[in-house]
């Protein structure tokens, strides 16, 4: 009995339970209070990926980014190489870099018109992603804009983290 | 690929079969349900005309359901305001107009027999077209017919008004989730394109109804103006019939122009009063095309004129007046979707 109820039951709840925890951990959602979690949490939309499976392809439309509850992605980018000698044009994949639970990425995608992606996301064990697009952030910022304006706020921080870290590395 | 000389024909090909594909299934798919689908999309109609509200009191704090509700009471009231205003003024024109008609078509007739007797001698072949008794068998079959749908209609607006509310409803206060439930059956392949489209189509269809709504509420009111102006028997009917028409691109507002012609027609010591309604009409639809569509459309893409007619024509045979309405809108989704497809999977 009690393994019939974790089947039918439990099961869900938890994964409810790690979404949940994974949108508070998340730095976007970091000035949330438990209700607006709630509010965020039936907006996002949450997807299952088999190992080896593609989140999103290199050069395609992006719309949003994808929050990691569980499993592991790896970024990486196709180059074209080209053979001199032989004349002959191959395609190479470098990864940029492997991340992991509590992790996002494609956040760019959220605030960029026409945005398209820069680098493949690919799951290299089978993973839990929430989705969060732009779509969702304009529907928030247009029926709940205390909310929009905390995630908008985070997400400037986050964008200006990423350029002080492009300098940087210059 | 043989078939093309260069890329460009060969995107050509792909974007015009996907549209007429896509096209086809939706034709097929909305004359297999037509009785079904009246509802439906009726009830479309009246959710992107209410969304703006629901949102607008859920940023003030009130939850959906609640905002439902409210604005539910809030037009139940106006509808009963409006029954206890307008409705005895509506059903005595309406009256009238059924006791005059008989006798507008009469006088009609006999203008058309003496036409005829006057040019008979002069042209003996238009004996040959009969016409009086063509137009005479023509109104016996309509009044008969609408005598004998009477009863049809009425318990057909009566199931339109308990099911339009209550689908709305589910729409209004269901809406994100009724987009989740769309978006989880798509496989993870599609799921970020789907997404888009579902948000470009939605967006588009929303900014198309609620234009074309208040485009027809304005021509409305202001066909209603100029005719208590010039004082026009059943001005209120005729600008209803004119705002209702109006939603029929091209074709809607010339029918509506028919029955107001006959009437001053009828009515008038002179020709002018016909004069200064087709007036109306003609200021009516100048003000619509010249200043309402391009204020109100403007972001819409633009479909070419007779494009927009074949449309019409198509909506007409599969789905009546309500497929007129809906053909360009619907026209306009399965090209988003078309060319969603085509950019998200089928280029590259």
């Amino acid at each position: 009995m009690k393994e019939l109820y974790t089947n039918f039951f439990s099961k869900k709840e938890t994964e409810q339970g790690l979404i949940k925890e994974a949108l508070k951990n998340n730095i976007l959602f970091k000035d949330l209070n438990s209700r607006q979690i709630n509010i965020i949490e039936k907006i996002v939309h949450v997807r299952k990926y088999s190992a080896g499976e593609y989140i999103f392809k290199q050069d395609k439309p992006g719309a949003g980014l994808f929050i990691i509850v569980k499993g592991k992605i790896i970024i990486q980018k196709e180059t074209i190489n080209i053979d001199d000698l032989n004349e002959k044009e191959s395609l190479e994949n470098s990864i940029i870099t492997t991340l992991n639970e509590n992790d996002f990425f494609g956040e760019i995608a959220l605030v960029e018109s026409n945005s398209y992606r820069s680098a493949s996301a690919k799951a290299i064990l089978s993973s839990l992603l929430i989705g969060f697009f732009k779509p969702d952030l304009l529907d928030i910022m247009n029926t709940h804009p205390v909310i929009g304006m905390k995630i908008l706020y985070r997400m400037s921080q986050v964008l200006s983290k990423r350029l002080i870290e492009t300098n940087l590395g210059k | 690929m043989l078939f093309f000389k260069n890329h460009i024909q060969r995107e050509t090909f792909y974007r015009m079969s996907l549209l007429i594909f896509i096209g086809l299934f939706f034709l097929i798919f909305i004359s297999l349900i037509p009785s079904f689908l009246t509802p439906i999309l009726l009830s479309i109609i009246s959710t992107y005309l209410l969304l703006p509200l629901v949102n607008f009191l859920e940023r003030n704090k009130i939850p959906r359901s609640l905002g439902v509700l409210m604005i539910y009471l809030l037009i139940f009231y106006l509808l009963f305001y409006a029954l206890q205003n307008f409705y005895f003024k509506f059903v005595n024109q309406f009256e009238g107009l059924q006791k005059d008609i008989p006798n507008i078509v009469q006088i009609q007739l006999n203008n058309l027999q003496n036409f005829e007797n006057k040019y008979f001698n002069d042209y003996p072949f238009i004996k040959n077209f009969e016409l009086v008794s063509r137009v005479k068998e023509f109104f016996i079959k309509f009044s008969d017919k609408a005598i004998l749908n009477t009863p049809k209609w009425i318990s057909n607006i009566f199931t339109l008004f308990i099911f339009i509310p209550f689908f709305t409803f589910f729409f209004l206060k269901d809406s994100r989730a009724i987009k989740k439930w769309i978006l989880n059956l798509l496989p993870n392949k599609y799921f970020e394109s789907g997404l888009q489209v579902i948000y470009d189509v939605n967006k588009n269809m929303s900014n198309y109804i609620q234009g074309r709504l208040w485009e027809a509420f304005i021509v409305g009111v202001l066909t209603y103006l100029g005719f208590l102006i010039i004082d026009l028997k059943y001005a209120l009917l005729l600008a209803i019939i004119a705002a209702v028409l109006n939603l029929v691109p091209y074709i809607g507002p010339i029918v509506a122009a028919i029955p107001a012609l006959l009437i001053s027609f009828y009515y008038s010591d002179s020709v002018w009063l016909v004069f200064f309604t087709l007036l109306i009409y003609l200021i009516a639809q100048l003000f619509d095309s010249v200043i309402l569509i391009p204020l109100i459309f403007s972001k819409i893409v633009n479909i070419h004129p007779a494009m927009v007619i074949v449309l019409v024509i198509i909506g007409g045979h599969v789905l009546g007046v309500l497929g007129m309405i809906f053909a360009v809108p619907l026209y306009s989704v399965i090209k988003a979707i078309s060319d969603a497809v085509f950019v998200r999977i089928v280029a590259k």
